[in-house]
């Protein structure tokens, strides 16, 4: 044993792996609750640990994965948007209508892209410069925005002639691993390194805890506040691209009102995640174990029978344990020490 | 100099332009039968609104409204198909509006979880239990005449409706202005500490705050079952964005301790006339959310400006 101790380098040492352990305790909790729905599910169901099924799985996971990371930017500096699902909307209908007129994919994708960061510029200057709550700015832009995808479609599908170049984005595969899922790597290993390694990451966890001490260390705390809900806009428009290129038409769905739809879902996959809606909390790699559970369960439930209603009661269950588990008070018995801050 | 308080004037002039605009456009619209028939409809509104606002007054939030709402709605819908009177169906949906109260409320003290979270999650749950409920459809079939009365009926010549209307918005305000309860609904939004130090109970002030508006919210499902004479499960969707639409375009601030009754029944009154006065002028009924969330955004933001170029004076602002 000890010429193991004296080859396992000092990374692994019992400190730093207590440390480890505790900053990622939320993380590991949820990689041990995926590990036993993985072990468990094979004697529920013969499927779904087919590599079918699994690939299947992490592609479904994606399109809600990529939401919640850009969700992840903005419920971390506290504030929350509710309108992604509508922009996954506006940016599957803007895109299909572009190609259908035949505009190149070129051209079509940095369009469509400029139309997301718009959306998010938009709610974030009304946000920081109007000084509203994120919760009703977001609430309204999405209800305008699915007010323009009803009046320009009429609530009719939109279909035609879609370039083969674009439906391999969103059907096609890179080796065995189907392309969503690359994109959803390289996006979640882009944000990792982002909110690791660089200052803006540094900033958008700060402006999240403290934004007074934000602002005093120097800080531009609108500036960060604008730049994380254009962040969640870009990402929502990214998974609206990928999903559009799935099936090729866009379809506008009306049956999603108030707080449901794919913002409901990636803000569920970033709190399951550990993060918490005050702020200043939580990890990409949280979000994406978070999603990642989402997608399991959602995979899973219809091979076992479960129909979509208790499908829903569970997830409605699963949200409120995730939230008792982070939130720091005390099931029963005493009271948290209150320091100074309304409850 | 005094000045002039926008955002205290602002909904009963944007309720004044509504009347103007209204009178000019469309003849039906300046008649005391197109009013009633306004106020008839805004029931639900009114009822919502007003639990909306007990919550928003705490600092709080309900998402949960229109889940409770569908769910007591097609409980009722199956005892009125099973006949079972009226005093059991009003028991029965009174004790599911304070249950949901009762434990979104527990979740948010005791449990300490974000309003926002724990109402979204109640919202999902009480959501899927109203299919499971029903089974997917809708429950249709021929409720008895006595349960259709509750909305139908008429008393003194009246319609049902603009009484429910006048007696909920008379009661919250009593409430609200004249209980040692309703202060202290202003006090917990205020300042939650400050209001513990003085010792308001503020845990439980926010748990009663919370089945008020299930409580009402289970009424007005009661209220639409009673009016569609069918149980649908589909019922009640996005009516939480109606009620805060009602509650800030009244002037109540998210942020909690602001705001009153008055503003409420303006912002009900407002909201209802530009949905009636958009379908006397037809706009396409996809257009209208787009307008009415337009102005949600001017209002909110011509009222947040003036709040904070107040505090502006006393503390420096980020």
């Amino acid at each position: 044993m000890a010429t193991l101790k004296s080859i396992l380098p000092k990374a692994f040492s019992k400190k730093r792996l207590t440390i480890w352990g505790k900053e990622y305790k939320n993380e590991i909790a949820i990689a041990l609750l995926i590990v036993v729905i993985f072990f468990v599910s094979q004697f529920l169901s013969p499927v779904f640990l087919t590599p079918n099924n699994l690939l299947n799985l992490l592609r479904q996971t994606a399109y809600t994965a990529i939401a919640a990371i850009g969700m992840y930017f903005v419920i971390l500096i506290g504030g929350i948007d509710l309108s992604i699902g509508a922009t996954v909307q506006i940016v599957g209908m803007v895109s299909i209508i572009m190609m259908v007129r035949g505009v190149p994919v070129g051209v079509m994708i940095p369009v469509v892209l400029a139309v997301g960061l718009t959306v998010g510029l938009v709610n974030g200057l009304i946000v920081t410069y109007g000084r509203l709550q994120p919760f009703v700015v977001t609430l309204v832009t999405k209800q305008i925005m699915q007010g323009i995808v009803l009046v320009t479609t009429g609530g009719a599908s939109i279909s035609g002639d879609v370039p083969d170049a674009f439906m391999k984005i969103g059907a096609g595969y890179i080796g065995f691993v189907p392309v969503p899922v690359v994109v959803m790597a390289i996006l979640v290993a882009a944000a990792f390194f982002v909110m690791k390694k660089t200052t803006f990451g540094r900033r958008l966890y700060i402006t999240g805890s403290n934004q007074t001490a934000a602002h005093y260390s120097g800080t531009n705390v609108r500036r960060i506040k604008v730049m994380a809900y254009i962040l969640c806009a870009l990402f929502a428009t990214v998974s609206g691209l990928l999903s559009v290129a799935r099936i090729g038409a866009f379809q506008p769905t009306t049956t999603h009102g108030g707080a449901t739809g794919m913002e409901l879902n990636a803000i569920a996959a970033v709190v399951v995640g550990g993060a918490s809606l005050a702020g200043g909390k939580g990890s990409v790699i949280g979000t994406l174990l978070g999603a990642l559970l989402y997608g399991i369960l959602s995979n899973l439930f219809p091979l076992i029978g479960v129909t979509s209603y208790i499908q829903q009661l569970i997830q409605g269950f699963i949200i409120l344990m995730a939230v008792l588990i982070s939130s720091k008070g005390k099931l029963f018995g005493k009271k948290r020490k209150e320091v100074g801050k309304d409850g | 100099m005094k000045k002039i308080e926008i955002s205290k004037q602002l909904p009963v002039a944007m309720l004044v332009v509504l009347i103007i605009i209204g009178a000019q456009l469309s003849d039906s619209f300046f008649r005391v039968s197109n009013f009633a028939n306004i106020i008839q409809y805004a029931v639900e509104s009114a009822f919502i609104g007003i639990g909306m606002t007990f919550v928003l007054i705490v600092g709080g939030i309900d998402l949960s409204i229109g889940s409770v709402l569908a769910f007591a709605s097609v409980v009722s819908a199956k005892m009125a198909l099973e006949n079972v009177s009226l005093p059991l169906i009003l028991l029965a949906v009174i004790a599911i509006g304070l249950t949901c109260g009762v434990v979104n409320g527990l979740l948010i003290t005791k449990f300490r979880i974000e309003p926002f979270m724990a109402t979204l999650a109640m919202m999902m749950i009480m959501r899927a239990a109203t299919f499971l409920f029903t089974g997917g459809g809708p429950l249709t079939g021929t409720v008895y005449d006595g349960f259709k009365q509750i909305i139908k009926g008429k008393l003194f010549g009246v319609q049902n409706g603009i009484w429910y209307v006048a007696a909920a918005f008379l009661v919250a305000a009593l409430i609200l202005n004249r209980t040692r309860f309703g202060r202290h609904v202003y006090a917990v939004g205020g300042g939650e500490e400050t209001a513990k130090l003085f010792g308001v109970n503020a845990e439980g002030v926010k748990i009663a705050v919370y089945m008020i508006s299930a409580l009402l919210a289970a009424l007005s499902g009661l209220l639409i079952a009673a009016r569609i004479g069918i149980g649908e499960p589909r019922s009640g969707q996005s009516y939480e964005m109606t009620a805060i639409t009602i509650c800030v375009i009244g002037g109540i601030s998210m942020a909690g301790g602001k705001g009153g009754i008055v503003g409420t029944f303006v912002g009900t009154m407002v909201v209802c006339m530009i949905n009636n006065l958009m379908n006397l002028m037809n706009i396409n009924t996809d257009a209208q959310p787009i307008v009415t969330g337009v102005m949600i955004l001017v209002t909110s933001l011509i009222v947040s400006r003036e709040v904070t170029s107040k505090r502006r004076l006393l503390v420096k602002e980020i």
